[in-house]
């Protein structure tokens, strides 16, 4: 143990020496005047401990403390008894603390040689009090519930809405329930006795609009365990406007263009009749003119679906004008083929057919019917995706080109399927094929919270990005948010939100866009919440502790000492005169 | 001042009769009000009353207690009255001077005891029982036991009460108006020969066609009661105090009241629902018949059926259509006929059964004639009857013309019996022989081989005719066959059959030459020798040269293939065979005569003309539709979405939103009318909530639920997908193009 004496206002150092000294000095100087010499010796003295002891009570000695004091263990929920009988027994008479997030933190902590926080840890925004105290996080016991979440944030009507995720320490028997808005049932899975038990839920979406699902946990006896909830934006799909060009009218486009302008699309379609005569049909929208393609006539369209020998007539100053509307507005062309399209190699650059020997075929999504395709397969390459694969190959896909994207199929007569009373794999198969192909509508404005899982009263930093010069957002109660922008990215902005709720807010940025964000309920999410802290924990206090490493610790000297012994002298000092 | 003698006895005997009186009205009571309870019937309870009233009154005769009786019971009960209580009710001049001594002493100790003085009565036991007999009507009416015996047919039950709540949710100002009463008159249709029902549950079930009459009359004053329903929004007229509608029922659905009180604040009812019962059709069934019956022309022509027809509402009538046919192929004719039954019955019955003998003869049916029939039978809705038919049943009386013809009248193949097998039969059989070899017993599998050599020795010899072998060597000579083949009588179908497996075959020659040919083998012309003889089978000049050795090899390799079969060496003898069969081919082929297709050879095409042609009158087309699809739950959906909002963020609900609920309750009641079980509760709180009336956050819950559930999953369709951008991505984007 280092008895080294430190004061811990050495600073003051030599002004207190100095006015002791001096003090001494006159002290000295007045006893030697004084007629009284008897016990002169003893007086010196008693001054002496007098001054040195005001010296002390001003420069505050201290001693090293031993090697227990300074160290703190920080409770946090979650902990394990073991971890925390482990650490008293290393370090005998450690002090051992409650984290309560309600009152700030004991300056004893501050002041720590060395804290060890066991347990889930520290709420997110608690941690930057931890910068400059030197702290080990020892993660506690993984919690029971769900520990892992993916749902989707926006998904549009009729589409599926799936979340899947991960169950921690699941009980045989209890069930895992999605529910609806107003509490139906709509998907379930059974846990069994796992240690970890992935899930996967699913439901059709209906309505459009903002809805809380929920998922549920339920006992062998059908009671709730736990109900957190699963917000969800429902959007609506915007239709396409689709333009269709074909060399001469065919049953394909036929069918194909009523089912699209029954969706609601709107479908202009051109076919050839004859040399200069052409049958334009205009479903759901006006007439417009379509003659030469140019970038104008092009523009508005997010789909062009053309027959391979119409590309293959258009003039070149055509074709680039098409071309540069898929790389640049991302337009989507689909290319219905005939037989001569896979052996010309018209567009070998981003298509490439291997022949194939059958006219049959089924797709896994739809089991039980069959697709009449023509006797060829896509060849995947790079920048190419496949949207209905056959093995390696493909029955059909697009190439990605700049924003845009460019499609085919190697499918034929799928109008028959109607006929065959199939139009339900009919509808979804051509939905899929267009949408995957069509111009992506690109949101300007996007936000970007830091974490997905915003509780009231906590902060919420987020990032959004906008197409606006100077942004303004404003919060559900009407304030305004302030922001700081990138300096890398000047589309980018940063700020802070503390909602108060539980529930929907919206962040405001003009009266058309908002950005959207669900406040859960305070408890909700437990096993979630606990897996995702502990995580940021491990994160934050994962760093060389050398950082804020203190060189000793230092334990005051109780200033009692120095303000009775300096009190027993100047009574000494008193009663002395008294005595003679 | 006291009391007089006489006047305490007079008190007393009030006071018995009071008590006896008591008795009576207490067992009356309690008779009274255990009918009530047992029957819920004032009137029968007010009888009750008066008759147990009336009996107690006289077995307890409280008026003939008179003050004689008075005083009799007290000298006998009090001792101290010394008997003389009859002193007091004497006037006092009447009495001697130890009388009045007497009556004055009586009088003194009367006074004294008159608290002692108790009538006797039976009032506890009279309490104890009433009570009883309350307590038990009590326990019965709660055990719900008497629910059975309540007779009164006008008092709808707890649950059939139109309930009227007030739309508004402002309180009402006025006590809201009362339904006193209510019924629902439901008019069968005459044919169904059911009386009109009266009843008080609203929620109608009949036969399609009946006419309903709602009446309801309310306790006070209201203003405009009218029926909504599916189909619309109907007023009630107001006559004799009620409010009735009337409707003729013809699709199911939904409906409910609503009134108007005097001040205007609406009220509404729960929904009711129409079940509408189809009428059935008659039901046929058929009894001791079979489906095909036939007949020889002997016996006795004559088919007896009994039929059992049921109908739900009662049977128009039942008839046999019966159809002969005379004739085959295309002479046939036919002839219908409508038959009754043998015994009659009155039209309505619900169940009939009937019989019918029908005698073939009767309906001048000869051999050969068939005859169908089937019952047919009608009900009495109106204005269109349900019809039902019977299966056909079929009777023949065998053609005695045709018998032994054999041939199935649904076969168009003209079987023929088999006389030989072809050399590709053969095959085929070798193969079937060799692939069975395992499974058969030895002895089976050596004469089925043997048999296949006979078969193919027949064919050999059949060949051997055209190359003029010696077929007087019967086929059946070396064989089983006890009749040789060609002792064979002449087939007389000969001339109407085309021959397939006749000794031509395979068209070798031509037909009339090889007629020709036997005849002229079979005529014995003295001038044989002398002339060219082509019947000698080794000058014959029936095929070429090249044809003829051919034949003889096709003979050879056939007599190796026999010769193996015989050895029962199956697979030794295929090869021959199949060599025999290639020969064959190549005979048949070379007495083939090919001739050369000539296609048509188009001109060649001037390609510079093309397409030139005049298109002037081919004009172009232009058409603009529209084609959007109404999502026919458009406000169910919105409705989903609005209900979120008013759970989540607790708002009121609006105007609008009353409009948007109302839309959404005739959306919602298509989807009802198919599962009402399903969708009922629903409907009926949306319906409810559409009509101003608060609900609570469960409630409201609870129809987002049963609205979700209803609603159909929307049709798969392409759509717009968001993408976010930024300039990082961009960048990549560009530089990935610069670098393709």
């Amino acid at each position: 143990m280092n008895n080294k004496i430190i004061f811990i206002n050495d600073h003051w150092i030599w002004a207190v020496v100095a006015g002791a000294f001096v003090l001494m000095c006159v002290f000295i100087w007045k006893e030697f005047k004084s007629a009284n010499k008897r016990r002169l010796i003893l007086k010196l003295i008693l001054s002496f401990f007098a001054i040195v002891s005001l010296a002390m009570i001003a420069l505050k000695p201290a001693l090293p403390a031993s090697e227990s004091v300074g160290k703190i263990i920080l409770l946090t929920p979650g902990y394990e008894n073991a971890q925390l009988d482990s650490l008293r027994k290393v370090h005998p008479g450690i002090d051992v603390l409650d984290y309560n997030l309600q009152i700030p933190l004991p300056d004893k902590i501050f002041e720590a040689e060395m804290v060890y926080i066991i347990g889930q840890g520290l709420p997110e925004y608690e941690l930057n009090q931890f910068n400059e105290i030197p702290a080990v996080y020892i993660p506690g016991q993984t919690p029971r519930g769900v520990a892992k979440i993916h749902i989707p944030e926006k998904i549009s009507i009729g589409d599926n809405f799936n979340i899947s995720g991960l169950h921690q320490k699941s009980n045989a028997g209890n069930r895992l329930i999605l529910q609806g808005p107003g509490g139906a049932g709509l998907d379930s899975v059974i846990l069994g006795n796992n240690a970890q038990q992935g899930f996967k839920l699913s439901t059709e979406l209906k309505v459009a609009g903002k809805f809380v699902y929920y998922l549920a946990e339920k006992d062998e006896n059908g009671e709730i365990l736990t109900k957190d909830p699963v917000p969800i934006i429902v959007e609506d799909k915007p239709g396409l406007r689709i333009l269709v060009l074909n060399n001469f009218p065919t049953f394909e486009t036929k069918y194909l263009k009523n089912v699209l302008a029954e969706a609601g699309h709107e479908v202009v379609v051109r076919s050839q009749i004859t040399t200069g005569r052409y049958k334009y049909e205009y479903f759901n929208t006006g007439n417009v003119v379509i003659g030469n393609i140019t970038e104008e006539r092009l523009e508005p369209y997010d789909l062009l679906i053309i027959d391979s020998p119409t590309i293959g007539n258009l003039g070149g100053s055509q074709r680039d004008v098409i071309f540069s509307a898929i790389r640049n507005k991302g337009l989507g062309v689909f290319i219905q083929p005939d037989e001569t399209f896979f052996s010309s190699r018209r567009l070998a650059d981003y298509f490439n057919f291997d022949r194939q020997n059958r006219s049959q075929i089924q797709l896994d999504e739809w089991p039980g019917v069959k697709f009449s395709v023509l006797p060829y397969a896509i060849k995947p390459a790079k920048g190419f995706e496949l949207i209905y694969p056959e093995g390696n190959m493909g029955i059909s896909g697009y190439y990605r080109l700049g924003y845009g994207r460019i499609g085919t199929t190697v499918l034929s007569n799928t109008w028959q399927l109607v006929l065959e009373g199939k139009a339900k794999p009919y509808k979804e198969l051509w939905s899929q094929l267009i949408a995957k192909v069509a111009k992506r509508e690109i949101d300007s404005s996007q936000f970007i919270p830091q974490k997905k899982l915003v509780f009231p009263h906590e902060p919420l930093n987020f990032t959004i990005r906008t197409g606006f010069e100077k942004p303004e957002i404003t919060n559900s109660t009407g304030s305004s948010i302030s922001l700081l922008q990138d300096i890398n990215f000047p589309d980018q902005w940063k700020g802070t939100v503390w909602p108060r709720e539980e529930g929907w807010h919206r962040l405001t940025q003009d009266t058309l866009t908002g950005f959207d964000f669900y406040v859960f309920r305070e408890g909700s999410w437990e096993a979630l919440t606990s897996q995702y802290t502990s995580l940021k924990n491990k994160e934050f206090f994962d760093r060389s502790l050398a950082e804020v490493q203190r060189q000793f610790f230092l334990e005051p000297i109780n200033p009692l000492l120095f303000y009775s012994l300096f009190l027993i002298c100047m009574g000494g000092l008193w009663l002395e005169p008294k005595l003679s | 001042m006291r009391e007089s003698g006489q006047d305490i006895l007079v008190k007393i005997k009030q006071r018995w009769q009071m008590k006896l009186w008591a008795e009576v009205l207490f067992y009356a009571l309690g008779a009274a009000i255990l009918t009530w309870f047992l029957f819920h019937w004032l009137l029968l309870s007010i009888l009750a009353f008066a008759i147990t009233g009336f009996l107690f009154a006289l077995l307890k005769k409280p008026w003939e207690i008179s003050v004689q009786h008075v005083s009799s019971y007290i000298d006998l009960h009090l001792d101290s009255l010394e008997y003389s209580t009859g002193l007091l009710l004497i006037p006092e001049a009447q009495l001697s001077g130890i009388a009045k001594l007497q009556q004055e002493k009586v009088s003194r100790e009367i006074d004294a005891n008159k608290e002692k003085i108790k009538p006797k009565n039976d009032l506890l036991k009279a309490v104890i029982i009433s009570a009883t007999l309350i307590l038990a009507g009590l326990m019965l009416n709660y055990s719900g036991i008497t629910e059975a015996w309540r007779t009164s047919p006008n008092s709808p039950s707890e649950n059939e009460i139109i309930i009227f709540k007030p739309a508004d949710s402002v309180p009402a100002k006025i006590a809201p108006p009362k339904l006193v009463h209510q019924e629902a008159v439901i008019s069968y249709p005459a044919y169904t020969q059911m009386g009109a029902v009266t009843t008080t549950n609203m929620n109608i079930k009949a036969v399609e066609g009946s006419t309903v009459t709602w009446k309801l009359r309310f306790d006070s004053k209201v203003d405009r009661v009218s029926m909504e329903s599916t189909s619309g929004n109907y007023p009630m007229k107001l006559s004799g105090g009620s409010y009735t509608h009337q409707i003729n029922l013809k699709d199911p659905g939904f409906y409910n009241f609503k009134f108007k009180d005097s001040l205007g604040a609406s009220y509404a009812s729960d929904l009711y629902a129409i079940e509408i019962i189809r009428d059935q059709s008659p039901v046929i069934e058929i009894e001791g018949l079979k489906p095909f019956v036939s007949f020889d022309y002997d016996e006795e022509k004559a088919i007896s059926f009994t039929t059992v027809i049921s109908d739900d509402f009662g049977i128009g009538e039942a008839t046999i259509i019966a159809t002969v046919s005379k004739g085959t192929g295309e002479s046939v004719k036919f002839r219908e006929e409508t038959l009754n039954f043998d015994n009659n019955f009155n039209p309505g019955a619900k169940n009939i059964q009937l019989k019918r003998k029908i005698d073939l003869d009767n309906l001048k049916m000869e051999p050969g004639d068939e005859l169908y029939f089937y019952i047919q039978a009608s009900d009495l809705k109106t204005p269109r009857p349900n019809i039902s038919r019977s299966e056909t049943y079929f009777a023949v009386i065998k053609d005695t013309a045709s018998i032994g013809f054999g041939m199935e009248s649904t076969l168009g193949v003209d079987l023929m019996p088999d006389y030989f097998r072809s050399q590709r039969q053969l095959i085929i059989d070798t193969e079937k022989l060799i692939s069975q070899r395992p499974y058969l017993p030895k002895a089976n599998f050596n004469s089925t081989s043997n048999d296949l050599g006979f078969d193919q020795k027949s064919l050999r010899l059949k060949y051997g005719q055209f190359m003029g072998d010696e077929n007087e060597v019967a086929i059946g000579d070396m064989g089983n066959t006890a009749q040789p083949v060609n002792e064979e009588p002449e087939d007389p179908l000969a001339q109407f059959t085309h021959d397939h497996d006749g000794e031509n075959e395979h068209n070798l020659v031509a037909h009339d030459h090889a007629e020709e040919e036997e005849e002229e083998e079979e005529e014995s012309d003295p001038l044989s020798e002398f002339l060219h003889d082509h019947g000698d089978p080794e000058s014959a000049t029936l095929f070429t040269d090249n044809l003829r050795s051919q034949i003889r090899q096709a003979l050879d390799i056939m007599w190796d293939a026999e010769l193996h079969l015989r050895l029962f060496e199956p697979e030794k003898s295929l090869p021959f065979q199949y060599r025999a069969l290639a020969l064959l081919q190549e005979i048949k082929n070379s007495a083939r005569i090919y001739v050369h297709r000539i296609g048509y050879d188009p001109p060649p095409i001037k390609e510079d003309a093309r397409l030139t042609g005049k298109i002037d009158e081919v004009s172009g087309f232009q058409k603009t539709e529209e084609l959007e699809k109404e999502d026919p739950y458009f406000n169910m959906r919105k409705t989903v979405a609005r209900l979120e909002i008013i759970i989540s963020k607790n708002e009121p609900v609006t105007t609008a939103d009353r409009n948007l609920f109302e839309l959404a309750v005739t959306e919602l009641a298509e989807l009802a009318m198919e599962s009402p079980g399903k969708y009922l509760n629903t409907l009926q709180d949306l319906k409810w909530l559409s009509e101003e009336r608060p609900a609570g956050r469960k409630e409201l819950l609870g129809i987002q639920k049963g609205i979700l559930a209803a609603l159909p999953a929307p049709e798969s369709k392409a759509g717009k997908s968001k993408i976010t951008t930024d300039k990082l991505n961009d960048l990549l984007l560009q530089e990935l193009q610069e670098n393709e």
